[in-house]
């Protein structure tokens, strides 16, 4: 521990709190566009860290990182416009709350909950890296396999109020992540030659198109449409939440970190998984069910102190093993190499001082967001009285341009503005959207590592139940589907 | 050997190039070249160990053509979009990109009837990486050598498995051609990436893993993950102590090559300026060390002896290919 | 319409194009049709569920809220020339033509201030993703 003062030092120079503060800045910015995702600010920013020395580089990276899943949720809640799968769940109650005017609460909330998941990943990062990496190693292909179709269970609690619906957009999920060249076989898979699709429907394009798009479409069609509804439009409640609610969020908030931060350390599993999860298991404990997807504080506060525990989580697999957690941190690997830092665990022994820097940054990154967020909500939360037909439009335009940006291909464009009809029927016709990303996230992911478990089983289905971390993943798995129909079926005995 | 040969002729033509082009880059070539920002496709994704290289070699590059270069991400199709971006880019000079060899040459015919280039249209200029093939078990697994791999699995097929990263990919021509000269069958399991399959074999779920050597490296220093083979001719720093599968008596060679093409068709003189840079940049030891810490071995291949270099792979490959499909037809 | 009109056309054509993917699927190579297939007979009997739904007596039988077509049709008339000039003409040609546009007809914003909008904005688009991230947007006849 000898090394925090060192790194302390380093994070606390003067040029170092200026880049921390810029990259926090850069971030949240980064984040709440639609179509800028963590990864590509990331990325974006390796090349300005090339003439930068390697500590100032990581204080910038890190900044980025973290800011970039906060700055998510403003534009989540504000204009339902997540900008990654990260802040779709927070979105499914923030937006109905920033509708009846009350933004800037539901802000306030996700701000507190994301420096609570910030902080506590963080600390877990420092006080037990090592021991906890191996958890990743634990997972196999077989425990792969099951936490997807976990993550795809929790759609019973997204679409609870039409199943039926939510099952077949779900489908629809999975069959659009089929696409693509066969990654066993080579076989092309309803590519119908389009080399754009070979990789499979790009995820983001979809997920902008269905949201973001589709809420231009909102904005913009109807005559006098906007964020607000009702006919007095202002904004009601306060800009911050009440302690009363914060305080009920507390244990919900401690719980959504754990499943962040576990989740977050196993490579490739993803934050929308962890942000889905732990938002059913809040509505699942909390006493008012019926109340999340309406505007519950509550589940905002799950979703991302989840999403933004993933952060820490994701970092514990790179920095001690060398293996990144997601697609961030493998871009941040490669901004380490390049400044001579080989991730493994010389990073805590060689170059200490220089990796807890890192790691502090992160901490006091957490700590900027959470200040300079809670002190702008109050005045974003304005963007909400703009009359639809202005805001659609520009809405539109970082959709398109966010698009292109992503890889720079107009088909791309074209594939969100499809998806952007696509969404806005269905949620007139109310099919809900979240289910069709969620599978399309989880269907490779489920896919893959079936496959690849029966690849190293010989075909040979039992063995999801003779490894007890499997087995452990299944139960929680029958747990979670059961749940509701049971506590359904007390309900309505309860009523006769 | 052609390698090594390759790398002596480079060295002298290096030394002559560079005294020839300080003189004609400011006088006979310079036909108002370059007068705007060059961009660079690069056909993976930012972030990845082929943009990271990318990044470097435009940094020291911009210095020597005085112009800008912007670095353009065209991922998808495992590089396949890029490399018809850079196909049917305009031959002027302004658009280059990296070609990954032996993916570039193998998707003409393995993707005969939908590919979008042919290598007609790229003109490759130099290569700058060969990152060779590495099998690796993980430390504490009980094959010391290939020939204890290779009786385990003439044993038992089923008890060993082994990742490669993607179907037709450099790690997956290679391990089938070990498979071959060891006249075995193996059992694949497909990977998306060196993050997975190494947390797969760290974790015991998999024998072994295929990769190159630059993702393996650092593993293997750290004692976590042993080498069984390379697939060079000659062992290679850092990972020395870590036999040749020829010294082991398999002769294969496999690796990841990657380096620069412009599209076909652009003006001599100015694939001639190019060329030149690039040799500038390879050549620089500032540039060679930053490639040595990220352990990428560079192996510089200059202008028509690529050209050879590509289309001896893409024949090789071809001939395999139409012998034994390493994807189901 | 009503939702259950709309719900039986929505799932009989999902149903039927799930349908094909099954026999597409089933008549793939080696395991590769498997999990689509799996999947679309998921989303096939989902559909079924909800034809069936449908055809059950229930009061409340809603209608979608009513579509302004004429505002629906200008708005994608914007975009499909957003789109179009973007490639052809240039980003920055298109960005404020469709803002203006829009702004104008679809907001009933005044030309001034319509104008002022679209010119700020485009001009913010252009530092944040051409200037500060580099990214490199269609230019179309502005190259060179």
């Amino acid at each position: 521990m000898d090394v925090l003062l060192p790194a302390l030092g380093n994070v606390l120079a003067p040029m170092a709190l200026l880049t921390l503060i810029l990259g926090t800045l850069a971030g949240m910015t980064i984040g709440a566009l639609p179509g800028l995702s963590s990864t590509m600010g990331v990325a974006l920013c390796i090349p300005i860290t090339f003439n930068m020395p390697p500590e100032l580089a990581l204080i910038l990276l890190g900044a980025v990182y973290v800011s970039s899943v906060y700055g998510g949720s403003v534009t989540a809640i504000l204009l339902r416009t997540p900008g990654t799968d990260a802040s779709i769940a927070t979105a499914l109650d923030g937006y109905p709350l920033a509708e009846a005017g009350r933004g800037g609460e539901a802000l306030g909330m996700a701000t507190l909950g994301s420096l609570f998941g910030g902080l506590f990943s963080v600390i877990v990062l420092i006080a037990i890296a090592p021991p906890l990496s191996t958890v990743a190693l634990a997972f196999g292909p077989q425990e792969y396999t099951v936490l997807a179709i976990f993550g795809l269970v929790t759609i019973v609690g997204v679409a609870s109020d039409r199943p039926l619906k939510g099952v077949l957009t779900a489908a629809v999920g999975l069959v659009l992540a089929a696409v693509g060249l066969d990654a066993f076989t080579g076989v092309q898979r309803f590519t119908f030659g389009q080399s754009e699709l070979f990789d499979g429907v790009p995820l983001l394009p979809v997920l902008i198109g269905l949201f973001s798009v589709s809420q231009a479409f909102n904005l913009c069609v109807p005559a006098g449409g906007g964020v607000l509804t009702g006919n007095e439009q202002k904004l009601k409640g306060r800009s911050l939440p009440l302690w009363h609610d914060v305080r009920r969020s507390l244990r919900t908030m401690l719980r959504s970190s754990v499943i962040g931060s576990v989740v977050g350390i196993l490579p490739g599993a993803g934050t929308s998984i962890a942000s889905f999860i732990s938002y059913n298991e809040a509505r699942r404990h909390s006493p008012t069910p019926e109340r999340f997807g309406k505007g519950e504080l509550e589940g905002v506060a799950a979703s991302e102190s989840a999403n933004n525990a993933v952060t820490g989580g994701t970092l514990i697999p790179t920095l001690t093993l060398g293996i990144p957690g997601n697609a961030v941190t493998a871009v941040f690997v490669g901004g380490l190499t390049i400044h001579g830092l080989i991730p493994g665990p010389s990073l805590f022994t060689d170059h200490a001082e220089t990796t807890y820097t890192l790691i502090l940054s992160l901490l006091f990154a957490n700590v900027l967001f959470a200040i300079l967020g809670l002190w702008v909500c109050r005045y974003l939360v304005v963007v909400t009285k703009v009359p639809g037909a202005v805001l659609g439009p520009m809405i539109l335009v970082f959709s398109v341009i966010g698009t292109y940006a992503l890889r720079n291909a107009v088909f791309d464009v074209w594939l969100a503005i499809g998806f952007g009809v696509v969404g806005y029927f269905m949620e007139r016709w109310r099919y809900p959207a979240a289910p069709l990303v969620i599978a399309l996230i989880l269907g490779p992911i489920l896919e893959v590592n079936f496959r690849r478990s029966m690849q190293i089983s010989h075909w040979d289905l039992t063995t999801f139940f003779t490894r007890p971390l499997s087995l452990t993943l299944c139960l929680l798995v029958v747990l979670a589907l059961a749940y509701p129909l049971w506590t359904q079926w007390r309900r309505r005995k309860l009523q006769r | 050997m052609r390698v090594q040969s390759n790398l002596l002729r480079t060295i002298v033509l290096g030394a002559a190039g560079t005294v020839l082009v300080g003189g004609l880059s400011t006088s006979a070539l310079a036909v108002d070249y370059p007068s705007k920002p060059i961009e660079m496709i690069v056909a993976f994704g930012a972030g990845g160990s082929t943009d990271t290289m990318a990044r470097i070699f435009a940094k020291y590059a911009e210095k020597e053509l005085g112009e800008r270069i912007v670095v353009v991400n065209r991922p998808g199709a495992g590089g396949e979009i890029g490399w018809v971006h850079l196909a049917n880019a305009e031959p002027d000079g302004y658009t280059l990109g990296l070609i990954n060899s032996p993916v570039v040459e193998v998707y003409p015919f393995t993707r005969e009837e939908t590919v979008g280039y042919s290598l007609d249209e790229i003109r490759p200029l130099a290569n700058v990486i060969t990152d060779p093939g590495v099998l690796a078990v993980a430390a504490d697994s009980p094959y010391q050598t290939l020939d204890d791999f290779v009786g385990a699995v003439k044993d038992d097929p089923e008890s060993v498995v082994i990742s490669h990263e993607g179907l037709g990919g450099d790690d997956h021509l290679a391990a089938l051609n070990f498979a071959e000269e060891a006249g075995i069958d193996l059992s694949f399991v497909a990977y998306n990436g060196n993050a997975e399959a190494t947390a797969s074999l760290l974790g015991g779920h998999i024998t072994a893993f295929e990769g190159n050597m630059s993702e393996a490296a650092s593993q293997i220093q750290e004692g976590k993950v042993r080498g069984l083979a390379v697939w060079s001719d000659e062992r290679v720093e850092p990972i020395a102590d870590v036999p040749t599968g020829k010294e082991q008596g398999y002769d294969v060679q496999a690796a990841a090559s990657r380096g620069f093409a412009v599209p076909a068709g652009v003006p001599q003189e100015v694939y001639d300026m190019l060329l030149a840079v690039t040799r500038e940049v390879v050549e620089d030891p500032e540039f060679r060390a930053e490639m040595d810490q990220l352990n990428m071995p560079i192996n510089a291949i200059y202008g028509q002896d690529y050209v050879d270099f590509i289309n001896d792979s893409h024949d090789r490959l071809k001939s395999l290919w139409e012998k034994d499909p390493w994807i189901e037809q | 319409m009503t939702l259950d009109t709309i719900d039986r056309s929505v799932a009989m054509l999902v149903g039927v194009l799930c349908g094909a993917v099954v026999v597409v699927g089933l008549g793939m190579r080696g395991d590769a049709g498997l999990f689509p297939a799996i999947a679309a007979t998921l989303g096939l009997l989902a559909c079924m569920g909800i034809g069936l739904d449908t055809l059950r007596s229930r009061p409340p039988d809603e209608l979608p809220p009513s579509l302004p077509w004429h505002r629906f049709t200008i708005w994608c008339l914007c975009i499909l020339g957003l789109l179009g000039l973007m490639v052809t003409v240039g980003t920055f040609v298109a960005l404020p033509l469709f803002l203006l546009a829009s702004l104008r007809w679809l907001g009933h914003l005044r030309w001034a201030a319509a104008l002022m909008i679209a010119i700020a904005f485009s001009v913010l688009i252009y530092v944040v993703f051409v200037y500060l991230l580099a990214v490199p947007l269609p230019a179309g006849w502005l190259t060179d």
